[in-house]
Formats: C-alpha cells, sequence, structure tokens
C-alpha cells in the first residue's frame, strides 16, 4: 500500500487514517470509487449481544465510506451464526438458538447508528440481514449451483480447517460450509443492491480468490446464459 | 446483469505498541453497548492507551483532522496525557454521544482531584518473573492486599467492585501481564477509594 497514492476520495481517506492492511485491486478499486457511488458491506456475526472493540475498525470504514459519497451495507450474520464460524476456535462452537441470534441481532443494531446515517438519501445506510436469503437456500440447488464452484483441495488449505486437521481436532460439515455461506453473501449483495465490495478484518487471502472467481462462475452460469 | 468486478479490502490486525490484542484488557472485552460495558469505562480505556499508540489511535477511532491529530501527537512528556483525554473524550463521543463523553471526563477529573494521583499510591513489589508469566487477577488483589482470598476477590469482581487501570474487572480468570503496566505499574481499585500499586523489580 505504501507506493499506492488513491485518487479517489474514499481509499485517499482511509489510506491516511490507517484503516488498509490489504486490497484484491487497489487501482480497479479506486479508479471505480472515483468515477462512480459504490456499494461496500461489512458482515457481523450475532454471537453476543454487543459489537466489541474490535469491530469498531470497520464501522469507521463504513463511516468514510459513507463521509466520502459512498452507501454502506451493514450485514447481520443472523443465517451465518445459525452455523457459526470455525475460524479462531479450537473446536466446534457451541450452536446458538435462533430466538439467542435474535436477541443478540436486535441488540447490536443499534451501535450502528452512531457511525451512520440510515436516511432515504442517494448513500443512506442499508441494514440487512442474510438469514433473509440463506435461510430460503434449496439444499440441492445450492449444491449445483455454487457448491461446484467450490474446490475442497483449497478450502483444505484455509487456517481455520488446516488447523483442526492438523491437531485431529473434529471439524463438523456445518462449519465446513461456513465459509460458503458468507461468500454466498457477497453475491447476493452484488445482485440485490450492486454492491462491489467486501471489507473487514478477516478476509482469508485463499477464501477471497475463491470468492470471487466462484462468484463470478456463478454469475456467469446463472445470468449469461 | 453481468458478473461485475467485485473487491475486497482487509484493515490490518490491531494491537497495542507492547503487543497485546486490542480490546483484550485485563478487565475482559470492550464492548460497544452501554449496558455492557459504561461510557465512562470506556472512556478510561483509550485515557489508558500507550503513548506510542496515541497517533495511530486518534486517526483510526475519532473523526479529528489529520492536522489536529498532528498536533496532538506532537505533544509529549507529561502533555501526552492531553492528547490521550482528547482520545478518550472523542472515541467516547462518536459512541456514547457528546454529553455522555463530557461527563465521563469530568468524572475522571474529579476521580483523580480526590487524591489519587497514581505517584501518592501505596506501592507492592511483584517480582518481573511472576510477572512475565502472567499473574491470574485474584491472585493479583490477593498480592495487593487488597482482599484476604481469591474467593473474596471473584465476590467483589461479580459485584463490580475491582478496577484494574481503572478499567472495570469483569472476568476472574483475567491474567496481568507486563502490557498491562502503566508508568511501569500496574494500578488495583477496590472501590472508588482503596487503590494500590503493583510494581515489579
Amino acid at each position: 500500500m505504501s507506493d499506492f497514492k488513491p485518487k479517489s476520495d474514499f481509499l485517499r481517506v482511509l489510506n491516511e487514517r490507517g484503516y488498509i492492511h490489504q486490497c484484491s485491486d487497489f487501482a480497479g478499486l479506486d479508479e471505480k470509487a472515483r468515477k462512480e457511488r459504490i456499494t461496500a458491506y461489512v458482515g457481523y456475526d450475532c454471537t453476543a449481544p454487543s459489537l466489541h472493540i474490535g469491530n469498531l475498525i470497520s464501522a469507521m470504514m463504513l463511516h468514510w465510506l459513507q463521509q466520502t459519497g459512498h452507501r454502506p451495507i451493514t450485514l447481520m450474520g443472523g443465517g451465518t451464526t445459525r452455523v457459526g464460524d470455525p475460524s479462531g476456535k479450537d473446536e466446534t462452537r457451541k450452536l446458538l438458538t435462533v430466538d439467542q441470534i435474535e436477541v443478540n441481532k436486535n441488540s447490536i443494531k443499534g451501535v450502528f447508528s452512531r457511525f451512520l446515517n440510515y436516511g432515504a438519501s442517494s448513500n443512506g445506510a442499508i441494514m440487512v440481514d442474510n438469514a433473509e436469503w440463506l435461510t430460503k437456500l434449496n439444499y440441492i440447488d445450492m449444491l449445483r449451483d455454487i457448491g461446484r464452484h467450490f474446490s475442497i483441495n483449497r478450502m483444505l488449505t484455509m487456517d481455520s480447517v488446516k488447523l483442526r486437521l492438523e491437531r485431529e481436532q473434529e471439524l463438523s460439515f456445518i462449519e465446513f460450509n461456513y465459509m460458503i455461506l458468507q461468500s454466498y453473501d457477497f453475491v447476493e449483495l452484488s445482485r440485490m443492491h450492486d454492491c462491489c465490495l467486501q471489507m473487514g478484518a478477516l478476509i482469508n487471502g485463499v477464501t477471497l480468490s475463491m470468492v470471487l472467481s466462484s462468484v463470478a462462475a456463478w454469475d456467469r452460469n446463472n445470468y449469461m446464459h | 446483469m453481468g458478473s461485475q468486478q467485485l473487491y475486497a479490502l482487509t484493515t490490518p490486525l490491531l494491537t497495542t505498541a507492547s503487543g497485546a490484542k486490542m480490546g483484550k484488557t485485563a478487565s475482559g472485552a470492550v464492548w460497544l453497548n452501554a449496558d455492557l460495558f459504561s461510557p465512562y469505562d470506556y472512556w478510561q480505556y483509550w485515557r489508558n492507551t500507550e503513548d506510542a499508540d496515541v497517533s495511530r489511535f486518534l486517526k483510526l477511532f475519532t473523526v479529528l483532522p489529520l492536522d489536529e491529530v498532528a498536533r496532538l501527537a506532537a505533544l509529549s512528556g507529561s502533555e501526552i496525557n492531553e492528547a490521550k483525554k482528547v482520545l478518550a473524550t472523542e472515541a467516547t463521543a462518536l459512541l456514547h454521544g457528546r454529553e455522555a463523553a463530557d461527563e465521563a471526563a469530568e468524572t475522571a477529573r474529579k476521580t483523580f482531584e480526590q487524591g489519587v494521583a497514581a505517584d501518592t499510591l501505596p506501592t507492592v513489589a511483584i517480582s518481573r518473573i511472576e510477572l512475565d508469566a502472567g499473574i491470574g487477577v485474584l491472585t493479583a488483589f490477593v498480592m495487593a492486599g487488597l482482599v484476604p482470598s481469591t474467593g473474596e476477590a471473584r465476590r467483589q469482581i461479580q459485584g463490580g467492585g475491582l478496577r484494574v487501570n481503572d478499567n472495570l474487572v469483569s472476568d476472574p480468570r483475567a491474567v496481568l501481564r507486563e502490557a498491562d503496566l502503566r508508568d511501569g505499574a500496574i494500578k488495583l481499585s477496590m472501590g472508588k477509594k482503596r487503590h494500590i500499586l503493583l510494581k515489579p523489580e
């Protein structure tokens, strides 16, 4: 990032203030953000009744995104939290009940209005919940449309998976699905809200390229023919 | 609809200058909801920022213009504490509103004036080797003589009575380490009036 001099207000502010670690394509994103209003999202899981200080950075990035004229989406993981993120955990998370997740979600939501405006303006923030689309997925359709774009070989190289395997700790199939569902969110947001950017602390390099290629392939298969 | 180009942007993993993961303090997780972590505790959390982190945190966690950040970051010696107060008040105002932030700053000022200036507090020596290995928070309060037993320390934590470096302790399993040192000592408090500094030697 050090050599890159962004021309868009959005990346310039983010860069100056120290929010950026890596980007899949600095030049491409910079050019797009300079030319048009973009839509970007951050996903938040609903495992606790409040966000914590580790979530502040991404909330601030959404804040600056909006301040520089673009549209933020806060994605509540009402659906993905039902599956559970395997990363950073030595063992399977205890599954939260749907009720608990709902309670957590409602308790988390309020804090975002401190950082973002959810008004009706052209770049007013949007809040969505991935339970909206994930709970409606049909298993066979999902395997056919999405599953075939995911390489098991590559998924096995991901840190969250690799560590469990190396330590011979149980990794259940439900957790293995987390990254697929998370990737599918991007597809859905791209279709529904013309969202082109995901921001966050932990977007594993392998996942990222996998997401991007599978999204592209998925879109081609479903919309281009 | 065609497949539009998609992008991803990642943030640096945040650690403090001494290498600790942010938000993992002896006091447990730093929540954003006020009912789980009060505006005053939030203000104190930022006030306890290490010198070397002040500039970076002002940029990341406040919306102050960068020239103002540069001015504050250039302060040195005891003046850096003024920059930390600005950081604390601005970060708290962003999350909890200006009124709550000013109130927290005022409470902190009063508490300080009530004779708890850090250098006048009683000190208890601890071994550096012990601190390197990590001292359980319950044990630390016993060592400081603030409670007679770890059981009592645990009860005090449940009642919200113990603080480490002015931050409320919520996790009885928390461990004090070198990263918890502020100006060479760790401040332990029971209630509002009893304070001890643990100093490694």
